[in-house]
This record gives structure tokens, sequence and C-alpha cells, in this order.
């Protein structure tokens, strides 16, 4: 009587066990599938390329307004302001869309880019365009 | 006796499933990451707006760019030296021993259909220029090349021959590899 | 008794092997199907046609405009022929992202009377 009572309780906790391990790879698997559609690094990749050569084709006096709506989302949500997602430095843009996380793309073109802000709307939100001006090295 | 074959082939069977869903978690990753992890190759479009930006310092709205010329109608050298500062270009890099990504070489031949040089400018890595002459069908992971040409017509009536040459590399940004 | 149990288990294994190597077949098979896909996205000078509408913006080709440019400028004579020739070699090399017929034409109407 004894030892049957044992037997059950080791099928429960077996199957418990299976169970909770299968729950665990789910979660796991959705996690990485959540990740990666956030896109953080193919986000970064392509607003770095597409930032450099906007500023590779402008000439001095020249004013841009890009289109970065799908970076806005994934800044709000990894805690990085809008306003610090792009930064221009030496020969370099550089894009942040994650804490710790960055990628920069070079150009060639030597022109100053003089401003570069997001824009907000009527309510001081972020609307998620970036504009930049440009203006000639002196 | 039976029973205990039977919870044998059940654990047997448990490990299997796990191994099973190991490799299906493997093979998912694997396909995520070789359909997102691939950046964007930009270089042809990048190697394009360079030898664009050249063109246009050079012959813009039908008028030669001024320094090319001497009074004379010769080439000025200084025209050469300063190409850089005069096109607003910059190929400057940071960190010592990161090489250039970029080579630009323009060449300018009296007449038309006239292939002797005249004049000619190179600026940026010419490390990279042999990449141009490589003809492999997956040419990813070497510098991508833009060649061009037009002719321009100074204001003595000379018609110039103008070739240029567009070298970006940047492979690691652009490629897997 | 005992044999039969062994079968059974036997029966169970082979099915098991099959079931991996089929799974492992498909996922090599959608693996490399994913990374065809997904391979390195080339971004060509056509780019511009998928980010910005036709009516905003125009396609033009800055070699071949400066070439007509010189072309039309240089007025009759023997290096507008040259030029001529030259030019009709290049657009059928494909060097030209414009037709070249067209924006010959264009070019005569704009620029080719003054």
């Amino acid at each position: 009587m004894i030892k049957k009572r044992q037997k059950r309780g080791e099928i429960l906790v077996e199957n418990i066990i299976f169970l909770l391990l299968n729950v665990l790879f789910l979660t796991i698997l959705i996690i990485f599938l959540i990740n990666q559609g956030n896109g953080v690094s193919t986000l970064e990749d392509a607003y770095s390329k597409e930032i450099a050569l906007l500023i590779d084709s402008a000439r001095p006096g020249m004013q841009m307004t890009v289109n970065m709506q799908s970076a806005l989302g994934v800044a709000n949500k990894n805690g990085v302001p809008f306003d610090q997602v792009v930064l221009v430095k030496g020969q370099y843009v550089t894009i942040t869309l994650d804490q710790g996380k960055s990628k920069s793309y070079q150009f060639f073109n030597n022109i100053n880019v003089t401003g570069y802000y997001p824009e907000k709307d009527n309510s001081g939100k972020y609307n998620g365009f970036y504009f930049f001006t440009f203006s000639k090295k002196t | 006796m039976r029973r205990q074959i039977g919870k044998k082939g059940d654990k047997l069977i448990s490990v299997y499933w796990f191994a099973i869903l190991v490799i299906v978690a493997v093979g998912i990753v694997l396909m995520v990451n070789a359909f997102y992890g691939n950046p964007y190759d930009v270089r042809q479009v990048e190697a394009g707006i360079l030898a664009d930006n050249a063109a246009n310092c050079i012959y813009y709205g039908g008028q030669v760019n001024p320094l090319l010329f001497s009074t004379e109608g010769v080439f000025r050298p200084d025209f050469r030296d300063n190409f850089m500062k005069i096109c607003s270009l910059n190929f400057s890099v940071e960190g010592e021993f990161t090489q250039v990504p970029y080579y630009l070489e323009v060449n300018f031949s009296n007449g038309v259909g006239n292939f002797a040089n005249s004049f000619g400018i190179m600026e940026g890595n010419s490390n990279l220029r042999p990449d141009c002459n490589i003809n492999v069908a997956n040419n990813q992971n070497l510098a991508q090349c833009i060649n061009k040409e037009f002719f321009m017509k100074t204001s003595s009536g000379t018609i110039y021959t103008v070739k240029i040459l567009a070298v970006v590399s940047k492979v690691s940004e652009n490629t897997n590899g | 008794m005992d044999k039969k149990n062994s079968k059974g288990q036997v029966g169970e294994t082979l099915t098991w092997i099959v079931a991996t190597i089929i799974i492992l077949v498909i996922i090599i098979f959608f693996i490399f199907g994913s990374s065809l896909l997904g391979g390195t996205k080339s971004v060509t000078t056509s780019f511009r046609q998928s980010i910005t509408s036709s009516q905003k913006q125009e396609p033009t080709d800055f070699f071949l405009q400066k070439s007509l440019f010189t072309y039309v400028s240089s007025g009759p004579g023997s290096s507008q022929l040259q030029l001529d020739n030259a030019l009709e070699k290049m657009a059928a090399g494909g060097n030209f992202s414009l037709d070249y017929n067209a924006t010959k034409k264009q070019f005569m109407l704009d620029y080719g009377l003054r």
C-alpha cells in the first residue's frame, strides 16, 4: 500500500517537471522571437546607413526631415531618450536604440551638420521625425 | 516487469522529446539569424553618390570648375593637391589602424574616345583598386566599384572625357563576412 | 511476454529515429531557405523609387545630363558627331539609367536651339 502511494507521487512529479520544462522552453523561444522582432540591430543598421547616405548627398543650406517612427517606439521601450538616438560626430553617424548598444556608419561628405533634433507635435511629444540642417564647413 | 520496461521507455521518450525540442530551437535561432542577421549592403549607392559628388564638383551646369584650369587652359596641379577640400570630401577615419574605406580616381583625357590621360586625380586608399578587376560571381566580400564617364566642354571649346572610379570597401558593415 | 515487449520497444525507437531524421531534414531545408530569402539585402540605385513618389522626384542621371549638355553646347561639327557616336555606344552598353534617346530629345528641345 505504501509502495503504491510512492509510485503515484513519482509519476506526478515527473509529469510536472516535464510540463515545466516544456513551458520554460516555449517561454525562452517566444522571448527570443519577440526580441528579434524588435529589430534593434536591424533598425540601427538601416537608420545609420540611411542618414549617412543622406549626409553624403547633402549640400550646404539644405534641410532634411527623416522619418524615424519605427525607431521611436523601440527607443522608448528600451529607455533611450529619442533626442539621444542620433549622434553625428566627426565623419560618423551613430544610432543608439538600446542601452549600451549602437551602430555607426561613416560618411565622406565634408559638410557641417549644423543641427539635428527630433521634431515634436503640438502636444510637445516626439512625432518620430528627425530634422537635419547643413552648412558649409569653414 | 512489464511496467518497469514501460517506465524506462517513457523516460527514454521524454529525453528524446527534449532532444527534439533543442534541435528545433537551434534551428529556429539559425533561421531567424539567417533571415534578420544580414545587414543592408548600400555600398553601390554610396559609391554612386561619391562619383556624383566628384562629377558635380568638376562640371556643374555646363561650367567647368574655375579652379581646374589655369588662364592658359592647362590643368592646375593645385586642384589635384586640394581636390578633397575643393570638392568637400573627407575620408578621415577614427582609430590609428583603421584603413580608409574609400578610393576615388578621376582621369581626364583630351577629346572623345581618346584614352591617353592628360590629367589624373587619386584620393583615398589605393589598395582597394585591385578589387575592381576581380571578376567573381559573389563579390560581396570585395570592395564595390562604380565606373562613370562623361564629356565636358571647357570655356575654350576643348572637349574632355572624364572617367570617374569610385570604390567603397566597408565589407564588415555591409556583409555578414 | 518478454519478446513481445522488446519488439514494441524496437518499433518505437525506430519511429523516433525516423521522425528525428525527418525533423532534421525539414529544419535544414528551412535554414537554407531563410538564408536565401534573407541574404544580404543589396540596395541598388533604384532604391529611390521605393521610398519616394514618382510625382515628387524625377529620375535623373547626372552623367548623361552632363554629357548631353556638352553635346548640345558643342554645336554642329565633327566633335558633336564624335560625341553622338560615343554616347550611342555608351547607351548601347547600358551605361545610363535614363532612356538615352528620350533624354537627348528633351535636351535638344530645351537647350539645342539656343
